[in-house]
């Protein structure tokens, strides 16, 4: 009888979680996903010890760091108004770094081609900021947000790792690392990586007194580009669809650098809520020089 | 020959003079050739000579009237006499020598002379004299080889003389003024050479061979050369009628009746041409009909007068018949038939002579064959008659396939597959028997190929329903009745039958129904066919089942679980593939075959089968976090009725859809996170899923004494169920909380789960209990410990409270282990296996004391400043220590002093020497106190603690 009774209660629990989920449909994106992160996050942790045991010293790291700058092709040609941009971006961004943990001579550096959506840090304290990112800006949050992010790489000690690994792969002397091309560090860092950097480079930001929501607007842009350029897979048709997307999805998850925008606005929007900055809402407009200068000149015609 | 032809060249001499070179060399041809007879030396030479000499004799005087280079003599009778007599003095001479070369030879010459004259009708009458003393001779010497030569002889010569008249004119003939007296010529060679035949006297197998060859020799060159002059086509038939009444009427003389050769030979020639006369006259089916009566007509006489000759001939002629029937008449239709699309026209007249002819034809194999048995003992006759029967039932087929073209045809040739079973049933036939394999074969395929492609309306149905339905059900009735008790070996074809009968009638369903509903009709059909198999011991009927099944199993995979459209506003799919589950779960328990005991697999088989459509229909009606639901609750019914029927199978399924949901949580369930506000989908849809597994735990926990349970028992069933709730527990915790309140979630389940330990008995929960606890301790240092951040974390989030409350939770875990060891002290069977001893399984209270002490000493020196560490482990070493007194554990006391040890140290080596002073002091004044604390109670209780150190 007993036997009975439980019975009855679990398929009765197992009905009603059916029923609600039919009447909810809650939203559960079908793939590797719980897997994957489980794995990543394993592997990101066990991976601390060894970095922390054969990490560079600052001064070395910063001289590595100086020699990569320093490659012609990093820079693009500057013209003068995009020299101005280049000082208000560095202004913007030793205002963001000054709450860094690590003590290094930040430099901010602005690629000024529009096919750049991207930035990217060198061990060190280098960060390099492309056109194509800046113009997705409208406001002084978002860059103080972007240059966070990738002062959190260099203060985390992600592109110092980054460097060391590289090393190791290449079987260089550490000393040498001045070798390593410089699209290592700009194809971006491991997905705990990246929400590490989000996460520290959105608390850097409010502590130099900007608005988190910088952060969600500028992941919102960058959701927007994702869905532009992303093709989106219908969902599978058949069990045996689906069951045959699973390796594929799983290697392509592994191997993704940068997590989904979506996952990295709910991230910064649980931080808000944990450190209660809701009322953190006010943004500083943009005033990068030349837009200033385009502004002018548009009224002045 | 060369004085022939000089004596017929008008070389310019006098007419006397040429014949009487003539007569001249021809009387010194025979005389030499007489004279140098005599000797033996010269004796062939000679007779040439003397045959020569005869020849040029009768030439001239043949010549002197009807050659008109040598013509002398006015009188055609005087000059026939001449011949009369040249030709009798010449059979008197040569027969002198008895040489049949010599006579021979002069009759050659004799020929040859008639045939290069150039001659008139009349003059032919040279070569009739010539045969009428070739007869004579013949019959006298009984040189029987040498009428062939004269046979050859006149018939050529005659030909030679019609040659020039009859080439010239062409086709078609026509009339000519010699027709009649050639006619006549004609018949008279016929008459007298039929004449020879008939009245010689045989007294050998040779002389009769070569006397039947001589006269179906007269009879063809005659009929040729009939042939060769006709000017009158429509006379043929008369000619041959008449002239085979002639040499039948001929064969029954007594006088021919008395040599048996000369009757046969003349009976069958008499009845080859009254048989080839009619196909003169009639053409078509009236010459089919009129050949088949006859070919009846002389098989009855051939019994009535007990003659096999007329019967075999019957025989043949109905053979014939036959073959006219296939080929003149069937082929035409076939031809056309098969030439176009369009609906085919009903051929009544012609089928009605095929069902004549295969009324005949089984009258003749099966009525007469066994009335008159003692006609049909040869083995000819009897296969003979065997073959009727089977060419009755080609007739027949042949007959429905004409009147019924299109649909009908199967569904006639199906009946008379079953007239033939019935047939072979009452008359033990196997030729029956065999035939109605034949017509069920071909109203099978006809069916398939036909049929199953019609779509025509008819009383509301479709025309394949009714026609391939019919089949279907004369095909099931054929196997019944297809197996006849006398003959054994028939029991195949019932077999077959009904393979066939499934097949078609699968297929009927395939083409009849709309696709989703197809696996459901074969289900339906199968089950029908496995209760129909039970009810009469039928292992073919159980086997067709269980073959239907299987492909609508497969159906419903491939097709089925496709499906989108709807049904009444109720989804097809969900409809259509839940019939078919229900279906294959209801046939589990029909498809064994009781005389096939390995059969028994397919019984367990369909219950796979509709466990795995079930698993497959949820995934594609569901919303995907439901899914693992559902599989967790079909695995929970499947296995509630493993248990309650005690089937290892339904069991093992359950274990299945178990492991399948279990898997399922990792890849959509955990995925789930929930909208801000609500309660997270992770935990309503992953937390009823641990309870099945548990509950599947604990029903295996209750029934472990049952035997039957021994296989569940060997694959580790209950460890495997028990796990997949424990992990799904801990993987909630772990994709719920967040990511630093895991290690605090882990250490709150190993609390339960060593509760559960204790208060129910079960090791297995300490097992797992303490699996967690060194994932827990993995955990936190790789994650909790780890500076995640360098800004300072919110006060729920800070490492000392998530961390700490993790510590805390495992030392509550303390008290449950030493009472759980001393349980396991107890009862030392339970110790486990060398696995769990490696985990201190023996001693849970180890690891439960030591991961939590040494997390919190960690974490004592990651979170206080340098000073107050030293001061923090001094407290957690005095707390340590009273505790282990409490618990009165020597390990727990040497930690505990152990840890006021390193405090020392660490002051002595570290703490003194970098200490600010207020940090020094406080340290020194608590470690001081502690330390004397310590003193105190060593020597308040020192035999006591001599005891426990």
């Amino acid at each position: 009888m007993k036997s009975v009774v439980a019975f009855g209660i679990v398929s009765a629990l197992l009905i009603a979680a059916i029923a609600r989920c039919e009447v909810r449909k809650p939203v559960a994106p079908v793939g590797p996903q719980a897997i994957v992160h489980f794995i990543g996050d394993a592997e990101y942790e066990l991976a601390h010890l060894p970095m922390a045991a054969t990490r560079l010293p600052d001064d070395e790291e910063v001289r590595i760091g100086d020699e990569l700058a320093r490659e012609p092709a990093m820079y693009g040609q500057l013209s003068p108004s995009d020299r101005e941009d280049e000082v208000y971006i560095n202004s913007v961004g030793r205002r963001v770094a000054a709450n860094a943990h690590r003590k290094l001579p930040y430099r901010f550096h602005y690629v000024p081609s529009k096919w750049l959506v991207n930035a990217y840090a060198l061990p060190g304290g280098h960060v390099f900021l492309g056109g194509g990112m800046l113009h997705l800006m409208d406001s002084e949050d978002e860059l103080a947000a972007v240059l966070g992010h990738e002062i959190e790489h260099i203060d985390h000690y992600h592109s110092a790792g980054r460097a060391q690994t590289e090393a190791m792969l290449r079987h260089m002397p550490l000393g040498q690392l001045v070798g390593i091309p410089v699209e290592v560090f700009e194809a971006g860092y491991s997905k705990d990586e990246e929400l590490e950097a989000d996460r520290e480079g959105a608390i850097l930001a409010v502590k130099a007194g900007y608005s988190p929501r910088g952060a969600v607007r500028i992941f919102e842009q960058l959701e927007k580009l994702e869905a532009q350029y992303q093709r989106r897979e219908p969902p599978a048709q058949s069990a045996i669809e689906e069951a045959a997307r699973l390796p594929q999805q799983a290697v392509e998850q592994y191997f993704m650098t940068h997590p989904p925008a979506s996952e990295r606005i709910e991230q910064i929007n649980r931080l808000i809520r944990a450190n209660k900055w809701e009322q953190l809402t006010e943004e500083s407009p943009l005033r990068l020089p030349s837009l200033a200068e385009q502004a002018e000149s548009n009224s002045a015609r | 020959m060369g004085l022939a032809l000089f004596l017929g060249y008008e070389f310019g001499g006098s007419v006397a003079g040429r014949v009487f070179l003539g007569y001249l060399a021809g009387a010194a041809s025979l005389g030499s050739g007489i004279w140098l007879e005599r000797r033996e030396r010269y004796r062939v030479y000679a007779r040439s000579l003397i045959g020569g000499g005869w020849a040029l004799l009768f030439f001239v005087t043949y010549a002197i009237h009807f050659v008109a280079a040598t013509k002398i003599l006015d009188s055609e009778l005087a000059d026939l006499v001449l011949l009369l007599a040249v030709a009798g003095a010449m059979v008197w001479h040569t027969l002198r020598y008895r040489s049949q070369v010599v006579t021979g030879m002069a009759l050659l010459l004799a020929f040859s002379t008639v045939a290069i004259s150039e001659s008139t009708i009349y003059s032919l009458t040279a070569g009739a004299i010539l045969a009428l003393s070739l007869v004579v001779i013949v019959r006298r010497m009984r040189w029987f080889e040498l009428e062939i030569f004269g046979i050859l002889a006149s018939y050529l010569n005659h030909f030679w003389f019609l040659r020039p008249i009859i080439e010239p004119m062409g086709t078609p003939h026509h009339t000519f003024p010699e027709f009649w007296p050639s006619t006549a010529l004609l018949v008279f060679y016929w008459a007298v050479f039929r004449f020879s035949y008939l009245s010689r006297r045989i007294e050998n197998q040779n002389q009769e061979r070569v006397s039947g060859m001589a006269a179906l020799l007269n009879t063809s060159f005659l009929l040729a050369l009939l042939k060769y002059q006709s000017a009158h086509p429509e006379w043929a038939f008369w000619a041959l009628l008449v002239l085979g009444a002639v040499e039948a009427g001929l064969a029954l003389l007594p006088e021919t009746r008395r040599r048996r050769a000369a009757f046969v030979l003349l009976s069958t020639v008499g009845v080859a041409l009254l048989i080839g006369a009619f196909a003169f006259r009639y053409a078509g089916q009236g010459l089919s009909g009129v050949w088949l009566l006859e070919s009846e007509a002389l098989l009855v006489t051939g019994l009535l007068a007990g003659e096999i000759v007329y019967r075999r001939l019957g025989i043949i002629a109905a053979g014939i018949s036959a073959a006219q029937m296939i080929i003149a008449n069937l082929g035409p239709v076939l031809e056309r038939r098969l030439g176009t699309s369009a609906e085919p026209a009903r051929e009544i007249g012609l089928g009605m002579l095929f069902a004549l002819a295969a009324a005949v034809f089984y009258v003749n194999a099966h009525w007469i064959r066994p009335r008159w048995a003692e006609l049909f003992e040869s083995e000819f006759d009897a296969r003979c008659l065997q073959f009727f029967s089977y060419l009755a039932s080609g007739m027949a087929l042949a007959a429905v396939w004409l009147v019924w073209p299109g649909s009908g045809t199967a569904v006639g040739w199906i009946v008379l597959a079953l007239c033939a079973a019935l047939a072979a049933r009452w008359l033990d036939s196997t030729d029956l028997a065999n035939e109605m394999a034949l017509l069920a074969t071909a109203a099978f395929l006809r069916a398939i190929f036909v049929n199953l492609t019609e779509s025509q309306a008819f009383h509301h149905a479709s025309m394949r329903l009714w026609t391939v339905g019919f089949v279907v059900a004369a095909l099931y009735a054929l196997g019944r009745l297809g197996a006849i008790k006398e003959l054994e070996w028939t029991r195949a074809f019932a077999y077959v039958f009904t393979w066939t009968a499934s097949f078609l009638a699968a297929l009927l369903a395939w083409y009849e129904l709309s696709a989703p509903w197809t696996a459901l009709a074969w289900i339906a059909l199968g089950i029908v066919l496995a209760i129909a198999g039970r009810r009469w011991s039928r292992t073919d009927l159980g086997l067709e089942a269980n073959a239907l099944a299987v492909a609508a199993f497969f159906r419903a995979l491939i097709v089925n679980l496709e499906e989108t459209g709807t049904f009444h506003h109720v989804s097809l799919r969900l409809l259509t593939v839940g019939l078919i589950t229900v279906g294959l779960y209801l046939f589990s328990g029909w498809g064994e075959v009781e005389a096939l005991p390995w059969t028994r697999v397919f019984s367990h088989g369909f219950t796979w089968a509709g466990s795995v459509l079930v698993s497959l229909l949820a995934w594609d009606e569901l919303q995907p976090v439901s899914v693992a639901l559902a599989w967790g609750l079909l695995g929970v019914i499947l296995f509630e009725l493993g248990l309650r029927l005690k089937s290892s199978s339904l069991r093992f399924q359950g274990y299945v859809g178990f492991g399948c949901a279990f898997l399922r949580l990792f890849m959509v369930n955990l995925n789930a996170a929930g909208a801000p506000g609500e309660i997270s989908p992770r935990l309503y849809t992953v937390l009823p899923l641990a309870l099945a597994f548990y509950y599947a735990y604990s029903r295996h926990e209750e029934l472990k004494q049952e035997k039957w349970l021994a296989s569940d028992r060997r694959i580790g069933a209950e460890r495997y169920l028990c796990y997949l709730g424990t992990i799904t527990v801990v993987a909630l915790v772990r994709f719920e909380l967040q990511m630093d309140w895991v290690v605090a979630g882990w250490a709150l389940l190993t609390f339960l789960l060593l509760l559960l330990a204790w208060k129910i008995g079960r090791n297995i929960f300490l097992e797992q209990g303490l699996l967690l606890s060194l994932a827990l301790l993995a955990r936190t240092i790789l994650h909790n410990f780890y500076e995640r951040s360098y800004f300072p974390a919110p006060f729920w989030y800070k490492r000392g409270v998530t961390v700490g409350a993790a510590v805390a939770i495992l030392f509550a875990c303390v008290p449950i282990a030493l009472v759980l060891r001393d349980k396991i002290a107890s009862r030392r069977e339970d110790l486990g296996s060398s696995f769990e001893r490696l985990l201190g399984f023996h001693r849970p209270e180890q690891i439960l004391f030591f991961i939590p002490l040494g997390i919190l000493t960690t974490l004592l020196a990651l979170d206080m400043s340098r000073g107050k560490v030293t001061v923090a482990w001094g407290i957690e070493g005095v707390a340590v220590f009273l505790a282990a007194l409490f618990a009165n554990q020597r390990s727990y006391r040497l930690s505990g002093l152990a840890l006021l040890l390193l405090c020392v140290a660490k002051i002595i080596f570290v703490d003194v020497w970098g200490l600010s002073p207020s940090d020094r002091y406080l340290t020194l004044i608590v470690l001081g106190c502690a330390l004397l604390l310590v003193s105190f109670l060593y020597t308040r209780y020192r035999e006591r603690l001599a005891q426990y150190l």
